[in-house]
């Protein structure tokens, strides 16, 4: 099994976030895996950049040409980063699973990673697989490096066939840090896009979740709220199979609700969430629940939805 | 030797034997000896029995399963004892994990992990050979909510180099994460203790049960392990089990052919169980054991006993006998447990133990009282949910019987139709005014003969239901009685059943078919109510007796009442009608399609099940002219079909109450594995079957009684173009299966000859009955 890490910054590449990830991914010391920036049209890299790739052996748009059927890939951001050891378990997993897509469980960035751990830790220390560690171990989780593999002692996968469960939609159609097998890969669809995560899951027989964070990663709905909306329309839930279609709808609507929500944290600009919010009303004709967010924003102008919710 | 593994067997159970070696023979660990305990002779210098490890077979006097296991312990060369069931198998890196637990000290109790199935070996290999996936496991048999979610991940050694070279972890933890397990010690030694007292699956150290003498109790024939496994729990500081199942228990679900020991119908189970509590808590000297033990049974007295005595005094198969003795037992026994552990159970359960305790009384009323309550409470968690069925038991069962009432019901009240049908209407046309009438009926349900003379519809599980089910001398009904109906003195049931078997029923299942655990076991319970069964053909005769273990003599081998329609007199002025009724032009020839329902496990992805793969658009194209098509589906695909395209070619008629109208209406029958065709065969037209999945359905084949490709009166036409061209040419279809179509009508409807309700009602009903 090959992976390949197809980065896709959003807009500008930052290029100190990409020598970070490139940093991490070197550490893992993982041969069968490939590392391809594809650059956003219209950006061009100084020569400095280019050579500083080469030497790193990243690759430039190259991802379509390289992929083979037993190939995985993952897009991240370069914004993302990697935990020590996360290709290494994805790898043990994709060798139990070939062919099924992995969806992996992820820190946020939005707070210091190691704040996330020492909670996630602390939210598991009634496991038996953690506090049989305990036992066995003398250092204690004050340790930065203790607590890393702490982490790694609860690090486990279910095998998920209810591909169809609203609810878990949102863990499972992403644009980035989604395992996707080459093979289940749509060509006519963008290779980092929820559409394309979304078609993947149509075809897969089941899915597989890594439960312990091996990722930081960006929420879309929060980080990017208008790539999202665009994601999320780009998928023509008429062309779905009947048996898809109304579970499509019923998760685009709860991801209006979602974006509703994280765009009135003043991320977004006074124009760009007035934009955002009449773009979500055009979409919407019958909200599911009259009282949620999107049930409002149905009944009132976008101007005054604003003054609401911003 | 690392492990010897210990396996008692009986003489019956040497198949599954065969099985358990062909599973430890893909072991990944082959580091040890196989002992099987078994008193029959076994030839192991058979080629088969050659294998990379030792077996050796150890014969014990008597017959328990306690001597059998003392008896394999006594000559094991092993370290570790694993003790396995001869019907369970193991994941092929079982002991492979657990040989890598690293240090494992001999004072622990080792566990591989349990998980419970119906799913047999063979089935699972078999299954196995499409997906091979290395950690997957067979169907989950045990209660939904402990089914086991996750697999831990056991880290390769590559994710440990991920740690700085100056980071130092102690060696035991390193190995712990490279094979996980949890580690019950210290203050939490005993949680888990239901899955610490289960003998199958554990690994304990050889040299600690033998320098200890510890030994199974040969005297008892259910429970030998309690006192055994006790002691260990005694002399081990930790429990350890894998982190993720490597046993697979299979667990019976036909505890009338094949019980396990924990199913066989033994009148004093109740009083071995207390004996070997008694005998294990009286060994007992550490005061933590003494008390997590004192707590297990506690509980199990608090959550089964009462029901179990309650019921031992009504229903024929006891659970307990001699009640008198063994509240003497009991009382001897509640004197050994902790009272602290008396003092957590609830308080009306602590009262009864607590009066046992104090004297070996039977306490009928406290016991009553709290079964009651139970079921009260029951109700009222559900909001009201059941309170009907707690009348039925409660009182409508105390009612007399009124002996002119007829119960009938259809299909679980779905409809109007069927042999329960016929029966009604021969007993209105030829007894009018002689019967009281009461028809079963779901909400919603339409066509029932509500406002027909001295007949009552009642809603099902309804108030006048439960009274009507209770009540009633007579019940015609032609699938099964609810599992809580109480078949009392006096009255008189009918099975009619609802058709001439095609896939294997009940006991021809196998472990794996069979979606319920406790359906074989139900359905016996419930077929020992049917006074009579009624038969369509010799066929059903014989397949009943097998697949039903119902006695012949009771069996009324009459025909099907709901096909004396297709064979009546004026059959063709009742086509007539119901053409007029359906608004079908009288000038057109009928198609009926009858596919059958083909769930998720015959189907790819994407594959959707209610795609209908018979070509209307070309049906109507070239037969359009000549022929309308009627459409009988399941209700699944009804829905999601859409007929609109086809104007007046495709009649629905998915939800048409009774079928036997659509035969006697159509002029060609198309269907697949559907049992329709043995009835249709009585109006002698032609049948094709369009078998477009036949190699893909050829594992549900295998279940079936027919032989499709030599039994059939019709062609299996696997495309639409077989199936066009057959339509072209019927003439030819019918003289080239005539042969067969006559051999077919005498095996499966012979006894088809208008008159079964009348058959039927004379054996059923007594002389008095009709006056």
């Amino acid at each position: 099994m090959h992976i390949l890490i197809n980065v896709v910054p959003q807009n500008q590449l930052d290029w100190s976030c990409l020598t970070t990830l490139v940093g991490e991914f070197t550490q893992q010391n993982f041969a069968a895996a490939t590392f391809n920036l594809q650059l956003p049209a219209g950006q061009t890299l100084t020569a400095a950049q280019q050579q500083q790739l080469t030497d790193w052996q990243v690759t430039i748009n190259q991802h379509s040409t390289t992929l083979t059927a037993d190939h995985y890939i993952i897009n991240l951001r370069e914004t993302d980063h990697l935990l020590p050891g996360a290709l290494q378990q994805w790898a043990q997993v994709m060798a139990k699973h070939p062919g099924s897509p992995i969806s992996l469980a992820a820190f946020d960035t939005s707070t210091p990673l190691d704040d996330q751990i020492m909670a996630y830790v602390a939210d598991h220390q009634e496991s038996m697989l953690q506090q049989t560690y305990r036992q066995l171990t003398s250092a204690t989780i004050d340790d930065a490096t203790e607590r890393l593999i702490t982490l790694w002692s609860l690090q486990s996968y279910s095998v998920q066939t209810n591909l169809q469960n609203g609810r878990l939609l949102t863990q499972r159609i992403r644009p980035t840090g989604i395992l996707l097998p080459a093979e289940l890969l749509t060509p006519t669809l963008p290779l980092c896009s929820a559409a394309q995560a979304f078609a993947v899951l149509r075809q897969a027989p089941d899915i597989v979740r890594l439960h312990v964070p091996t990722l930081q990663r960006e929420m879309w709905a929060e980080a990017t709220p208008i790539a999202w909306l665009n994601e999320l329309e780009a998928i023509d839930a008429t062309k779905l199979d009947v048996m898809w279609q109304p579970v499509y709808a019923d998760y685009f609507q709860r991801q209006l609700n979602t974006l509703l929500t994280t765009a009135g944290h003043k991320q977004l600009s006074r124009s760009a969430h007035l934009a955002l919010l009449a773009r979500i009303k055009q979409r919407t004709l019958h909200p599911t629940h009259r009282w949620s967010r999107l049930g409002l924003l149905h009944m009132l102008s976008p101007r005054v939805a604003h003054q609401l919710f911003y | 030797m690392k492990f010897s593994i210990i396996t008692p067997c009986q003489s019956a159970e040497l198949p599954q034997l065969l099985a358990l070696r062909q599973n430890l023979t893909m072991q990944v660990n082959q580091d040890f000896e196989w002992l099987i305990a078994l008193n029959t002779p076994l030839d192991l210098t058979t080629p088969d029995w050659q294998t990379a490890f030792p077996v050796h077979q150890i014969t014990f006097t008597g017959q328990t399963l306690g001597a059998a296991r003392n008896a394999a312990i006594q000559v094991a060369t092993g370290d570790w004892l694993v003790f396995i069931d001869s019907d369970d198998y193991l994941t092929p890196n079982a002991l492979a994990e657990l040989a890598a637990i690293d240090p494992l000290p001999a004072d622990t109790l080792a566990d591989l992990y349990q998980f419970p199935t119906y799913e047999p070996h063979t089935s699972f290999v078999a299954s196995q050979d499409q997906t091979n996936v290395p950690d997957s496991l067979p169907k989950w048999g045990g209660a939904k909510r402990r089914q086991p979610k996750n697999h831990a991940l056991n880290l390769e050694t590559v994710v440990l180099g991920q740690l700085t070279p100056t980071t130092t972890v102690a060696p035991a933890a390193l190995n712990w994460l490279e094979h996980k397990f949890t580690r019950n010690a210290g203050v939490n030694r005993w949680e888990q203790f239901n899955r610490q007292l289960k003998i199958t699956g554990k690994v304990i150290n050889r040299q600690l049960v033998q320098d200890n003498q510890l030994s199974f109790d040969e005297t008892n024939a259910l429970y030998p392990d309690y006192t055994f496994l006790t002691q260990v729990m005694a002399r081990t500081t930790a429990y350890v089990r894998l982190a993720n199942p490597t046993y697979i228990r299979v667990k019976h679900n036909d505890p009338v052919n094949q019980p396990s020991v924990h199913q066989l119908d033994v009148p004093d189970r109740w009083q071995q169980r207390v004996a070997a509590w008694q005998n294990s808590l009286v060994a007992i000297t550490d005061p933590d054991l003494h008390l997590a033990f004192s707590r297990y049974c506690l509980y199990r007295l608090h959550r089964f006993l009462y029901m179990a005595l309650a019921t031992s005094e009504t229903v024929d198969s006891a659970t307990i006998v001699d009640i008198p003795n063994f509240m003497t037992q009991l009382h001897q026994f509640l004197q050994l447990v902790d009272d602290e552990a008396l003092g957590e159970i609830s308080m009306l359960s602590r009262h009864i133990l607590t009066r046992i305790r104090r004297q070996p009384v039977y306490p009928r009323h406290a016991i009553n009282r709290i079964v009651h309550l139970r079921q009260l409470g029951r109700v009222i968690k559900h909001r009201g949910r059941g309170i009907t069925r707690l009348a039925y038991t409660w009182w409508f069962t105390k009612l007399p019987i009124k002996s002119k009432t007829i119960l009938y019901e259809s299909f679980l009240g779905r409809n109007f139709s069927d042999s329960p049908k016929a029966v009604y209407n021969y007993l209105q046309a030829h007894y009018p005014g002689q019967f009281k009438h009461v028809w079963i009926s779901n909400p919603g349900v339409t066509g029932m003969p509500k406002g027909q003379p001295h007949t009552t519809v009642v809603k099902r599980f309804g108030w006048r239901y439960m009274y009507y089910l209770a009540t009633s001398k007579f019940q015609v009904i032609n699938m099964r009685q609810p599992k809580w109906f109480v078949k009392r003195p006096g009255t008189k049931f009918l099975a009619t059943w609802h058709g001439t078997p095609l896939k294997h029923l009940v006991f021809d299942m196998d472990n794996v078919a069979s979606a319920n655990p406790l359906y074989k076991q139900i359905f016996f319970q419930q077929s020992r109510q049917w006074d009579y069964l009624v038969t369509a053909n010799q066929f059903s005769v014989d397949v009943f007796e097998h697949a039903f273990m119902y006695p012949v003599a009771k069996m009324l081998k009459s025909g099907y009442p709901r096909n004396d329609i297709l064979s009546a007199p004026n059959r063709d002025d009742r086509a007539r009608q119901i053409k007029e009724k359906l608004g079908i032009p009288l000038d057109k020839k009928i198609i009926l399609y009858a596919p059958t329902w083909r769930d998720d496990d015959y189907y790819g992805v994407g594959d959707y099940k209610f795609t209908l793969k018979l070509d209307i658009n070309r049906l109507k194209r070239e037969l359009g002219d000549e022929y309308v098509l009627v459409l009988r589906t399941h209700y699944f695909i009804t829905e999601h079909l859409d007929t609109t395209g086809f104007g007046d070619f495709v009649y629905n008629e998915s939800s048409y109450d009774d079928i036997a109208e659509l035969y006697l209406i159509s002029d060609v029958l198309i269907t697949d594995y559907s049992s329709v065709f043995f009835d249709y065969a009585i109006l002698k037209r032609p049948i094709l079957y369009f078998v477009y999945d036949y190699e893909k359905y050829g594992s549900v084949l295998r279940g079936f009684y027919l032989d499709m490709e030599k039994d059939l009166p019709g062609p299996l036409l696997k495309t639409n173009d077989d199936v066009l061209n057959a339509l072209h040419h019927l003439p030819q279809v019918t003289q080239d299966y005539a042969a067969a179509y006559a051999k077919f009508s005498q095996r499966f409807n012979a006894w088809e000859d208008g008159h079964a309700s009348q058959r039927v009602v004379e054996t059923f009903f007594n002389e008095s009955d009709l006056k």
